[in-house]
């Protein structure tokens, strides 16, 4: 891009300044003010940064959903800072918030898209109705409609937008130039998270009628690992923890052979429970193949066979770590972990402060809150009179 | 027992003490140790009972300390002070037929006070130490037994003296007097400079303590004022000569300060400047201890204090500390001769001076001040003549008339309420109740007179004979000849203005304040109900009742019978000669026997020294030793006849020659028109004090101001600058501090985007 | 302008990012771009506005912000620690919520007003 110059620092910094004007324009001020022609300023100066954005990415850009929630996002973020009431100003930090959980979603954080709508739109927003209801209170009888003085002016709109914005251009010029060392993680695909949720494959293998269903696998007696050498002599295995399990779901990248969107699960055959399984599953391959239904069993999901026969016709058992007997199981492409799944994983098996971490912090604020809810205060008529100078002078 | 267990470490010490010398001196230290007789004293042997000569009054402190405290409104503290004191004298007594008598020299270990290693990494290295311990020779048991001896009298006389002051004034004058006996003793028996430092800066302190024991009395405040700081000048002298001591011998303690003064004596060869500067270092602490030029004006007005302090700290005891302090270290006098010589002339000089001054004083506490200052100033000639002995048996005398004479005034003045001014007193001989007084103060009258075969007759001839004898100072011998003229005038002045004549007194303003009707309503005392402020009409004086007149009656035959001791051991010139003789204060005088050392010390007497063998001199061609008897007694006699003649009273009183009919008047007043100038300036005390005001208070006042200028606009210009640039930022940066929650957040937040600008920019 | 190409659009309404495909760098850059800004309308919004309920909702706009960044870094990563993280801010926020707003009741009963100017006591 020979335009790079012109993109990066000019049109960048130029859409950030008309953003700053923008919104120094659409602060509330006395008198109303110039809020809509702010709005549209800031609309433009943080589309130009935005198609900047676009420019510089090239080819490798988000979809469509991601400019549409980015927009509502912002918008409904300007309008909470620069509406004048606090009611409305909490229903557009309500859109803010749905569309940034649009955004969770584009980024296939599903949890956190309801997590985040139940818990700030349905809770905490809540709260801060009811306080804008218990503590807003319009400064004279008749005048129920009436601004208060403080809520009609802001407080040095100038100063403060030239503080967020000189962050935002800081922070965004950081991005600008260091984006491009932040590549993306390696060595990781769909089948990561299988691998980590064990159970799902063994549930799918149950549900598919390969396990038996009376005896979970991972209740049969296991045998100490072994290991059978060439000449025939058996030893005790040594290795990486995978050896006692019967299976373990295999990486992608050491297999090209196998289509890329798909798992693959390798039978061990040197454990009593993959040995079993092998055999079942080869009964069964070999019933499908004789008589499908002679033996009143279960017919198994022929897709799956086909799956199984394909690799076994491919490459039979093959070589599993420490020359141990495998085998081959193609899992269904829709066989996934799901977001929530490997939240609740990440959560419990990765973080399992943070659960603790988050349980003080509510406890905590619930004995704030109740500290705070017990303190009755006694306003002296001093202090009243004081008070009621004070609103007397703002409203004047 | 004690003994046994002292020995042990001492000898450690002793051992350390002979690698600590300076090289090669040190070597020739410990060869000449045997041949002194000092050098036979073996350190820490000495008795350990001696310690208590100075604890005794140290405890008494403690103990007048603990009644002050408690609030003992009786005589109890001086009880304890006069039995404390006594023990005291007892163990001095026991020391002097222990030590002194057989000439032996002890060093008693108490306590290692300082130790300080100066080269800890060097074995053998200099070390200062300094202990609590005695050096017990018989100069040393001199001075005790006077001291001891006339405090425990003086605090017995003083019970009575202070009686009007029974309360916390009791207490603290009797604290103060029994820490200056401590502090006395420490100089006198220390057996370092160090100790002798201590116990110089306690003398002084408790010297200024005790002037200034009126505290509400503007004069008494400024009188110990002058005292504290113009003892300072001469401390500091002091305190660098210890120091240069230090420097030049590696040590501080007189044992091995004097084996290392009789290598160099022995050796021989150019001294260094720095060893010859301690003496004359060491001799200005002694000049304003003692009260000598030209430091001697705190003195008079040191009188402002109780008269018992007067008579014993700055007539008997303190004043003499700078003659002890010469005298203790008179080896290192010897080995520079020029310090003697100017020791010499400052004394006569002084003596001359003051007694000048003492003949137009009318107060009688002053005459004797500068009596006081004059006869230190023969002392001092004493010791500048190569005379210790005579300076030690004259400070022995001195110490005994001079304490009568200052009780008698002291008696006096508690009797007429503070009067002082002989032209206000007459006659107090024939009063009733006087007559122990009038007695004792006629024998010391006449010793300070010098008057023919009584102590001070023998103990004044010693020095001005030797004064004669010794080459060089025959014009010293001349002034001291004229200044025993002068004494004896202005003694007998006194005594025949204030005892004979006609029975007239004027009451002194200064009555005993509120607490002299209580305390003569306790003693039974009822002439003197009223007497306070009522002037003399109703005035009634009070005779001194026993514990004033046992004192005095002691002191008097005591100033009497000091005159037999020059008989006792006459081959060193009586027995206080015998004394000094055996300690390291002697010094073989080359013009008496002729010794082998005289051109050393004669090479530094003046233009005389050319030749190599001088012979000693000449009272006009008489030996002095026997021709000053009659002319010391002529001129005397002279002196207390002019005195007579002038203030004497008609009548068999006045021997016949006088014509005083009234206190106030007399012949001499007729002279004093004659010689109005000369008279008052004499009665100003030759405008010394002036002075001095010119010479030093008023530049110094004017430096003061130009340090007060300039500490006020220079320094506090920058202090002040300093504290309000601050200020001043701090004022600028005050509106920041507005108290907003948001002006803050604007910070932060501002304050986020930068850094974050540095880090990106610099990253 | 040929970003916004039927194409494009369409298989953006597919959802075809739902999956857990890792993103590229300058994608990230987007929504942390978005994040940014979000974080600056707050911090602006609370530095002027003057209602202490107003500024509340600032701070709960900054806690977005840095959410979203969080939730990109995590797709980045291609891990859920991001997620995780974002939990924590959910509940420090529901904390600060229930704390805050308490004290701005409180504040209010003080002195009848919710002007953060009115509270200046530490003027210096």
């Amino acid at each position: 891009m020979t335009l790079e110059w012109l993109i990066n620092p000019i049109i960048l910094y130029v859409g950030l300044a008309l953003g700053a004007g923008g919104v120094a324009m659409a602060l509330p001020r006395k008198g109303g003010g110039p809020q809509i022609v702010g709005a549209l300023l800031a609309a433009t100066g943080l589309g130009l940064v935005i198609l900047t954005l676009a420019i510089v990415a090239g080819a490798d850009r988000p979809n469509l959903f991601f400019y549409i929630f980015g927009a509502i996002a912002l918008g409904g973020a300007l309008r909470v800072i620069s509406h004048p009431r606090p009611v409305y100003a909490a229903l557009y930090f309500i859109l803010t918030i749905i569309s940034s959980s649009a955004m969770y979603l584009l980024l296939g954080a599903e949890f956190l898209t309801f997590a985040l709508i139940i818990i700030y739109a349905g809770a905490i927003l809540i709260t801060y109705l009811f306080v804008i209801m218990l503590a807003t209170q319009a400064p004279s009888e008749d005048q129920v409609e009436a601004l208060t003085e403080y809520d009609a002016n802001s407080r040095e709109p100038i100063v403060a937008t030239v503080c967020g914005f000189a962050l935002l251009a800081v922070l965004t010029g950081m991005m600008a130039t260091g984006a491009g060392r932040m590549t993306p993680a390696e060595g990781y695909d769909a089948t990561s998270d299988l691998a980590r949720v064990p159970k799902k494959i063994e549930r799918w293998l149950d549900q598919q009628g390969l396990l038996d269903g009376a005896k979970p696998l991972a209740e049969y007696p296991e045998t100490k690992p072994q290991r059978v050498l060439a000449d025939g002599t058996i030893v005790p295995a040594q290795g990486p923890d995978f050896e006692h399990s019967y299976f373990r779901v295999r990486e992608r990248r050491n297999n090209v052979m196998i289509p890329m969107a798909q798992p693959v699960v390798l039978l061990n055959y040197n454990t009593q429970a993959g040995e079993r399984l092998a055999a079942r599953i080869e009964a069964r391959r070999a019933m499908m193949q004789d008589e499908p239904r002679a033996a009143g069993v279960a017919p198994i999901d022929k897709q799956v066979v086909e799956l199984i026969d394909r690799i076994w016709d491919f490459g039979g058992p093959q070589a599993f770590g420490n020359s141990t007997m495998t085998m081959n199981i193609v899992l269904p492409d829709d066989l996934r972990v799901q977001n929530i799944e490997a939240v609740g994983f990440a959560l419990l098996g990765e973080h399992p402060l943070v659960v603790e971490l988050a349980g003080v912090v509510l406890l905590l604020a619930l004995v704030g809150a109740v500290i705070l809810a017990r303190k009755q205060i006694e306003i002296g008529q001093d202090e009243k009179a004081q008070a009621v100078q004070l609103l007397g002078g703002m409203s004047a | 027992m004690l003994e046994l267990l002292s020995n042990i470490p001492e000898l450690a010490t002793l051992a350390s003490h002979a690698t600590h010398g300076h090289g090669a001196e040190g070597a020739a230290a410990g060869a000449a140790e045997a041949a002194h007789a000092v050098g036979a004293a073996i350190a820490g042997s000495g008795n350990k009972l001696f310690l208590l000569i100075p604890l005794l009054p140290l405890l008494s402190m403690a103990l007048c300390g603990l009644y002050w405290a408690f609030g003992v409104k009786s005589k109890l503290p001086a009880w304890t002070t006069v039995g404390l004191l006594g023990a005291s004298f007892g163990l001095t007594i026991l020391a002097y037929f222990e030590i002194a008598a057989p000439g032996v020299t002890q060093i008693v270990h108490g306590f290692r006070w300082i130790g300080i290693d100066l080269s800890p990494h060097q074995e053998g290295g200099l070390e200062l130490i300094a202990n609590f311990g005695l050096y017990l020779d018989s100069l040393t048991i001199l001075w005790m037994l006077f001291v001891t001896g006339l405090a425990t009298l003086i605090a017995l006389y003083a019970s009575e003296y202070m009686a009007h002051d029974v309360g916390p004034g009791y207490c603290r004058f009797f604290f103060a007097f029994s820490l200056f006996v401590f502090a006395m003793s420490a100089l006198v028996m220390g057996d370092n400079l160090l100790m002798l430092y201590l116990g110089w800066e306690g003398v002084g302190l408790c010297s200024y303590l005790l002037i200034g024991y009126f505290f509400t009395k503007p004069s008494a405040v400024a009188a110990a004022k002058k005292a504290f700081i113009m003892n300072r000048i001469g401390d500091l002298g002091l305190a660098i000569g210890i120091m240069m001591t230090f420097v030049q011998f590696g040590t501080i303690e007189y044992a091995g300060i004097f084996e290392q003064v009789d290598a160099i004596r022995a050796s021989g060869g150019e001294l260094p400047f720095a060893v010859k500067a301690i003496p004359l270092l060491l001799m200005v602490g002694a000049f304003g201890k003692s009260a000598q030029l030209p430091l001697y004006t705190w003195l008079p007005d040191a009188m402002e204090g109780p008269t018992p302090v007067s008579a014993l700290i700055h007539a008997a005891t303190m004043v003499t500390a700078g003659v002890y302090l010469i005298a203790r270290t008179y080896p290192l006098y010897t080995l520079n001769p020029t310090a003697l010589v100017i020791v010499a002339w400052v004394g006569g000089l002084t003596a001359l001076l003051a007694a000048t001054i003492g003949m137009a004083q009318y107060d009688i506490k002053r005459i004797m001040a500068y009596s006081t200052v004059s006869q230190l100033g023969y002392m001092f000639l004493g010791l500048g003549v190569l005379s210790s002995a005579g300076a030690a048996f004259h400070v022995f005398t001195h110490a005994f008339f001079k304490a009568t004479l200052f009780l008698c005034c002291g008696a006096v003045m508690h009797g007429f309420a503070g009067q002082l001014d002989l032209r206000k007193l007459s006659g107090v001989w024939g009063m009733k109740g006087w007559r122990i007084v009038s007695v004792a103060m006629l024998i010391g009258c006449l010793n300070l007179a010098g008057f023919p075969l009584t102590a001070g007759y023998f103990s004044k001839d010693m020095i001005l004979a030797e004064a004669f004898v010794t080459p060089g100072f025959a014009v010293l011998g001349w002034i001291a000849l004229i200044t025993a003229g002068l004494t004896a005038y202005y003694t007998f002045r006194v005594w025949f203005r204030v005892f004979m004549g006609p029975g007239e007194f004027e009451p002194g303003d200064e009555h005993h304040g509120d607490a002299e009707d209580e305390m003569t309503a306790e003693d039974g005392h009822d002439n003197h109900a009223g007497h306070g402020g009522h002037g003399g009409s109703s005035f009634h004086p009070h005779p001194p009742k026993w514990a004033i007149n046992t004192v005095l009656a002691i002191l008097a035959v005591g100033s009497l019978a000091v005159v037999g001791v020059y008989f006792i051991d006459t081959e060193h010139h009586g027995w206080v000669g015998g004394l000094v003789h055996d300690s390291t204060a002697h010094y073989e005088s080359p013009f008496v026997h002729h010794g082998a050392a005289a051109h050393e010390i004669a090479g530094a007497h003046g233009a005389e020294a050319s030749g190599a063998e001088l012979a000693p001199g000449t009272f006009l061609g008489f030996d002095p030793h026997e021709a000053l008897f009659f002319a010391s007694g002529i001129i005397g006699a002279i002196g207390i006849l002019i005195a007579a003649f002038l203030h004497g009273p008609t009548g068999f009183g006045g021997l016949f020659i006088g014509a005083r009919t009234e206190a106030a008047t007399s012949r001499a007043d007729g002279l004093k028109r004659t010689f109005a100038p000369v008279g008052k300036w004499a009665e100003r005390k030759w405008y010394v004090d002036e002075l001095y005001d010119f010479l030093f208070r008023i530049p110094l006042w004017v430096l003061a101001h130009i340090c007060y200028l300039f500490d006020r606009f220079i320094i506090d210009g920058i202090v002040d600058g300093l504290a309000k640039t601050p200020r001043g930022v701090g004022s600028g940066l005050r509106p920041s501090q507005n108290g907003l929650l948001q002006s803050y957040a604007v910070g932060m937040a501002g304050g986020l985007a930068f850094i974050l600008l540095v880090i990106w920019v610099v990253l | 302008m040929m970003a916004f190409g039927a194409d494009a659009f369409f298989s953006a309404l597919t959802l075809g990012q739902t999956g857990f495909e890792p993103m590229a760098g300058v994608t990230l850059y987007h929504y942390l771009f978005v994040s940014a800004a979000m974080m600056a309308i707050g911090v602006v919004g609370f530095l002027s506005r003057r209602n202490l309920i107003i500024m509340f909702l600032c701070t709960e706009l900054m806690f977005q912000g840095a959410a979203l960044a969080l939730i990109a870094f995590g797709r980045l990563h291609l891990n859920h620690s991001g997620e995780v993280f974002v939990i924590i801010v959910l509940t420090v926020a529901a904390a600060e919520a229930a704390l805050a707003l308490g004290l701005v009741v409180y504040l209010f009963r003080r002195k009848e007003t919710l002007d953060s100017l009115a509270w200046a006591e530490l003027k210096g």
